[in-house]
């Protein structure tokens, strides 16, 4: 079964090792087979990755883009250990996303990675609000 | 008998004064615990999760045990393959070295027998029968002898209808000796000559049995002056006998006994009762749900399994085409044998990142159940923006930086 996707006018979209770009009007895509998908608003690159949890994220993201943990998880799993001991109580998120990783379920691992994105939001607006 | 009356004021008092020994033993029990939440009436909601955690580290380090003991039976095949390789490699190296002792097994061409003619090109001037061929249609040749174990052969080679080239003669003295295929082996050498060889090193015999039409000589076959000689001189039937060449027959012994070496390093490669090298598999399970493993399939490398086997030996390495053939076997078990070590290096590697990934979770596991408190989310919030401006700069941003640069990332750069 194909994976639609539509792209908005000069979207970008990763599909396995190659950039898709939409040309300047909406364009439906069909995909089939095995390969890593990532749309435009998913990707996070260095510049964008500018705080702990998108690191992880940008990491975990490597990873599902390479579809192999070997090169990337020690610098992960530095990343990880930094966060927990600034904020123990993301935990939980950051054991989902280890066990997702472990399970070889790397999209479902950067789902998590996002959740953690968003929890890191909520703590840091802790501080800026109060 | 009346009841005791409690004013509300005194009740209050009371009340307080038991939650406040409640709330003592409570933080009694947790300095001597070090856990902040120790039973699900603390605070339910992080006790569980806390227990959760507990639990999944435990889980995760009983698959460790079986990581461990998986990698450590992949380290015992691969050591068992650098040393087979070696043995394989000793043994390729006595074969070379053996033929260059020359060999003795009886051979006739006109190279040796009848050395002093001038060879017969059978690549510039290819036919026997036919254009410039000196011979006839029903000349036959019976080729005849006995090998190292004194079994006689015999057979004939019956000329065709031209043309007939040499090189067609050779095959047909290769195919045509039913049930002996291997015993001699005839070959147009880089210098065009034919050369006919007893593989088995015994004795050879090579005779024009019937010689139809022209008068024919054996020089004709071999090598010849010309004009041709009378057909009495030299003989018809040439013959060589062969005698023992002891280095060759010394490097075969050796040949058979790295075999046996082979053999026994496969069965001895076993650790812990699985021998990947004597057709055991591995499973190595990689999370609790064991949806994600590792299946290492085990290969039988005892010398047989490597394609390897005494019968190669069978002529005492007597002849080129015999230590030909066995280098052949060892090359392409060598080829097994490095195949093998890529694929469990492979699997090792997978493996070991494997170890080191579970065993960073466990430890993050163990932060979270150990350290679980009470969130102070200002404080969490501030320890992350102190991390975030730390991180600008660290090491971690520099390698995420060079493997984005690698990946399909930079497009997005």
């Amino acid at each position: 079964m194909a994976l639609k996707v539509e792209l908005k006018p000069n979207e970008r979209i990763i599909v396995g090792t190659v950039v898709i770009r939409a040309d300047d009007q909406r364009t439906r895509l069909f995909i089939e087979g095995e390969a890593p998908i990532l749309r435009e608003k998913d990707i996070l690159t260095v510049t964008t990755a500018d705080s702990p949890a998108k690191r992880i994220y940008l990491a975990v993201q490597l990873m599902y883009l390479a579809q192999d943990i070997t090169p990337h998880h020690q610098v992960y799993f530095d990343l990880v250990r930094q966060f927990l001991e600034a904020a123990p109580s993301a935990a939980s998120i950051v054991n989902e996303i280890n066990n997702r990783i472990l399970s070889a379920d790397l999209y479902k691992a950067l789902k998590a990675s996002k959740r953690l994105i968003a929890y890191e939001a909520e703590l840091m607006a802790h501080v800026q609000s109060g | 008998m009346s009841d005791i009356v409690l004013s509300s004021g005194i009740r209050n008092n009371l009340l307080s004064l038991q939650n406040s020994a409640g709330l003592l033993d409570r933080t009694q029990n947790r300095l001597s615990t070090g856990r902040k939440v120790n039973t699900a009436l603390d605070d339910p909601l992080n006790y569980f999760q806390s227990t959760a955690l507990s639990t999944r580290s435990t889980d995760l380090g009983r698959l460790l045990d079986g990581i461990g003991q998986g990698i450590k039976t992949l380290e015992t095949a691969d050591n068992a393959i650098r040393a087979m390789t070696r043995l394989v490699e000793t043994a390729q190296a006595g074969a070379r070295t053996s033929l260059q002792s020359a060999s003795t097994n009886a051979k006739i061409g006109s190279g040796m027998d009848l050395a002093s003619r001038t060879a017969i090109d059978y690549v510039a001037q290819p036919n026997l029968v036919g254009p410039n061929g000196k011979f006839q249609a029903g000349d036959t040749f019976t080729i005849s002898g006995t090998d190292n174990l004194a079994v006689a052969f015999t057979f004939n080679v019956a000329l065709p209808a031209a043309p007939y080239t040499g090189a067609q003669f050779a095959a047909a003295i290769n195919a045509s000796a039913p049930g002996l295929a291997g015993t001699v082996n005839a070959q147009i050498d880089s210098a065009g000559r034919l050369i006919i060889d007893n593989v088995k090193g015994g004795t050879l015999q090579v005779a024009l049995s019937t010689d139809a039409g022209t008068p024919n000589t054996l020089n004709d076959l071999f090598g010849t002056y010309e004009p041709p000689l009378a057909t009495s001189t030299p003989t018809n039937t040439g013959v060589i006998v062969t005698t023992l060449n002891v280095t060759r027959a010394s490097f075969a012994n050796q040949y058979n006994e790295l075999l046996a070496q082979i053999t026994n390093l496969a069965k001895d490669a076993s650790y812990n009762g699985t021998n990947l090298l004597y057709g055991k598999s591995l499973d190595m399970i990689f999370n609790e749900e064991a949806t994600t493993k590792l299946i290492v399939r085990g290969v039988v490398f005892d010398s047989a399994g490597l394609g390897l086997a005494t019968t190669d030996t069978a002529y005492k390495f007597q002849s080129d085409v015999e230590i030909n053939a066995a280098i052949t076997k060892l090359s392409s078990s060598l080829k097994s044998l490095r195949a093998q070590a890529s694929t469990f290096g492979a699997n090792m590697t997978v493996a070991q990142t494997r170890q080191d990934f579970t065993k960073e979770s466990v430890k993050t596991l163990q932060i979270g159940a150990d350290i679980l408190r009470a969130a102070d989310l200002n404080e969490e919030g501030a320890n992350l923006l102190a991390l975030q401006t730390r991180q600008q700069l660290s090491v971690q941003a520099l390698s995420l930086a060079s493997q984005s640069d690698q990946a399909v990332l930079r497009l997005f750069n």
